[in-house]
């Protein structure tokens, strides 16, 4: 398992070199062909038994994060989001700016001045990073426009079973990926597995996917949002999905109506081999399933996802137990999800 | 030796709520000893070390070794736990914080939950975040929790300590390890100096609460003059500029009817000759700080407040330049061996008052 390392690893869109870096050498030795595209997606091949048929899995490199927009003149950096975040999880963070991993922290108004002052509700266009500069000129020494930065949170074990760090969206698919090719099995079908790029900014790295590899199916391999909060007011969702409950299928989301067929498939193989699993609220989230689906003609996908709480902030809980099985249910699911479409 | 820096995070790193101070005290005598005279815990918790001089007059200088934080309150359905705040704390910053919670059995770490915007009715998408909605999360079992977590357990931010530029740091705390770190590095000073008053240093206990524990030293130790060493304002966008102070411009020196004109003088004057830069703060109240707690001790302590910028203050990001806790500790070092006993005369000639 990699996500120790892929979770502290930094990376927005269009910034995921770091991350693509790491799996090019963990993988290089253990795949038939590796390349990476124009757009930024590393593709693995690996070999089956029968050439003609391929699969691909698909994780995103990418995490929410920002973009340095502005270096003002007392030195403090603005920001932008990259990827969908919630203004209000920002106050009194500590973030990591750019390749170097500068430190700085978001300030917030000490609860002492907070009448005398203009922030009541975070917004990004008030927020300022602070690296320690002085002024705009030495804050250029470290810092460019344009420069992403990210959460600064490291991983780490709670307990046995739960794991606390930033970007488990989706650093879990990732980690999930890199341990099915790092496995022995030979399957009687081709892997293609990409560690896709942009996905948080649109699933703009997926787009190009289906059209190069032309896969039989597609599974996305996601951290998704857990929903298990207290006092939960009744809402017209039966099922959310929560921490200990198994690897999550998806029926619909915004991007995607998932093949019936795939999901079948997921579920018979699960309660075959007595995994636990549960379904993810409709209509909420896209992955890239979403481009996916609608390549070529038109390609069979499902998403598989670990549950995590609190994604797209600067920390996430998930088990250990969920990420095994979802680990399990993929690698014994993808032959059965293959008979079902053909 | 220790540096302003090594200290600051072996004091920040140190959890110590209002009303749980003594790991914090504990280690602050310990580590005054070497530069003291005496060292002993008070029966408030207060740590003191009392350096001696000649044993005319005497004076105190405190900087709190409490810290704001939280406490649980309800364990709810699922073993998520609600909260409220110990000392003064903002909820908007809470959501996604990393926090430790101190059970009888030991620490428990946990994050703080808050719902994501398509969980929440509309009307509460545009709030900032409150009390009624936020919640710790262990991740931990409802049944796990209680037998391990009881309603009262005191909840801290956790410790993390960053570096930035300029001789800024940024941990849990600052507020007010600032004045314990003050303290040290004075005595650390004094110990090649030769002060003629006695001095005492005093880590006080609940100055985020009650200010009890600067209250019952005074009382206690009897000082003819008292410090408070805690932090100020710093400069964040947002905030008026007459509320802050820049970090690492210099220290801060309180003026108002909390401050005693005739030692704030001779603290100007030492600034002046150590070329320590400082900026005068308007207290036309109370300064908030154990000052306004030991002014009216006994019979009545004349006091000033030290003080240097920290950004983010009560968070678990206050950020605060080392330099300004070097000069804190300087100008403190320097006042306690230049006091004289006119510096006592609340009447000072008005014409000298000039800057």
């Amino acid at each position: 398992m990699h996500l120790k390392q892929l979770s502290n690893l930094t990376g927005v869109a269009g910034y995921e070199h770091r991350i693509r870096q790491y799996i090019k050498e963990k993988l290089e030795a253990k795949v038939t062909k590796m390349e990476t595209d124009p757009l930024g997606n590393l593709i693995c091949y690996k070999k089956g038994k029968k050439s003609n048929l391929r699969v691909l899995l698909a994780a995103h490199m990418d995490e929410v994060g920002f973009v340095i927009n502005k270096i003002n003149k007392n030195g403090f950096l603005g920001f932008t989001p990259s990827g969908g975040i919630d203004p209000r999880v920002l106050p009194a963070k500590r973030v990591l700016v750019g390749n170097k991993e500068i430190p700085g922290v978001i300030h917030w108004a000490p609860p002492h001045l907070k009448e005398n002052s203009d922030q009541s509700l975070p917004k990004f266009s008030s927020l300022i990073i602070d690296i320690g500069a002085s002024s705009d000129k030495q804050a250029k020494q470290k810092v460019k426009l344009g420069d992403y930065a990210v959460f600064d949170t490291k991983f780490s074990h709670l307990s046995n079973n739960i794991i606390k760090g930033k970007a488990f969206d989706d650093r879990v698919g990732c980690s999930l990926l890199m341990d099915l090719l790092e496995d022995k099995t030979n399957y009687p079908f081709e892997l293609a597995v990409v560690f896709s790029v942009q996905e948080e900014v649109g699933l703009r790295g997926a787009a190009v996917l289906g059209e190069k590899i032309d896969p039989k199916f597609s599974l996305i391999v996601e951290g998704t949002a857990a929903a298990d909060f207290p006092g939960e007011p009744d809402q017209d969702i039966s099922t959310s999905p929560r921490l200990g409950g198994g690897p999550v299928i998806t029926l619909t989301d915004r991007s995607t109506i998932v093949d019936r067929r795939l999901i079948k498939a997921l579920e018979e193989t699960a309660k075959k081999n007595k995994i636990k699993y549960q379904f993810k609220q409709p209509n909420i989230g896209g992955t890239d399933a979403g481009r996916i689906h609608k390549s070529r003609t038109g390609i069979p996908s499902a998403i598989l996802s670990v549950p995590a709480r609190y994604i797209h902030s600067p920390v996430s809980l998930s088990y250990l137990s969920d990420y095994k099985d979802t680990y399990k249910l993929i690698k014994l699911s993808l032959g059965n999800m293959l008979k079902a479409i053909s | 030796m220790k540096t302003a820096k090594e200290w600051l995070k072996e004091f920040s790193s140190i959890p110590g709520l209002t009303g749980m101070e003594k790991n914090v005290a504990q280690r602050f005598i310990e580590q005054a000893k070497p530069f003291s005279d005496q060292v002993f815990i008070d029966k408030m918790g207060n740590g003191i070390a009392v350096k001696k001089g000649q044993g005319k007059k005497s004076i105190l200088a405190a900087g709190h070794i409490d810290e704001i934080g939280m406490m649980v309150t309800k364990i709810e359905e699922g073993g998520y736990l609600k909260m409220t705040q110990v000392g003064g704390v903002d909820p908007t910053i809470l959501p996604s914080q990393e926090v430790t919670i101190h059970t009888s059995s030991g620490q428990i770490s946990g994050v703080i939950g808050s719902k994501p915007p398509h969980f929440l009715p509309p009307e509460e998408r545009n709030k900032p975040a409150s009390w009624e909605t936020l919640f710790i999360d262990t991740g931990l079992s409802e049944k796990q929790v209680k037998a391990k977590i009881n309603v009262g357990d005191f909840v801290s931010f956790s410790f993390e300590f960053r570096e930035l530029m300029s001789d800024n740091v940024s941990c849990k705390s600052v507020d007010d390890r600032y004045g314990a770190v003050v303290l040290l590095l004075t005595l650390q000073r004094l110990s090649k100096m030769k002060p003629e008053w006695d001095f005492y240093a005093v880590g006080t206990v609940q100055e985020e609460w009650s200010g009890i524990g600067a209250n019952s030293a005074a009382y206690n130790l009897n000082p003819d003059v008292a410090v408070a060493i805690d932090v100020t304002h710093g400069d964040i966008p947002g905030l008026k500029d007459s509320d802050t102070f820049k970090l690492g411009k210099g220290i801060t020196l309180s003026i108002g009817p909390n401050i005693h004109s005739g030692i704030l003088k001779k603290a100007r004057k030492v600034c002046k000759q150590e070329e320590i830069p400082y900026e005068i703060e308007v207290a036309p109240f109370g300064t908030g700080t154990d000052a306004y707690t030991m002014q009216i001790v006994k019979s009545g302590i004349p006091c000033i407040v030290i003080s240097a910028p920290v950004r983010s203050m009560h968070s678990p990001v206050e950020t605060i330049s080392i330099l300004d806790i070097d000069r804190s500790a300087r100008l403190l070092a320097n006042l306690i061996c230049s006091l004289e006993d006119e510096d006592l005369n609340i009447d000072q000639p008005e014409e000298e008052e000039e800057e």
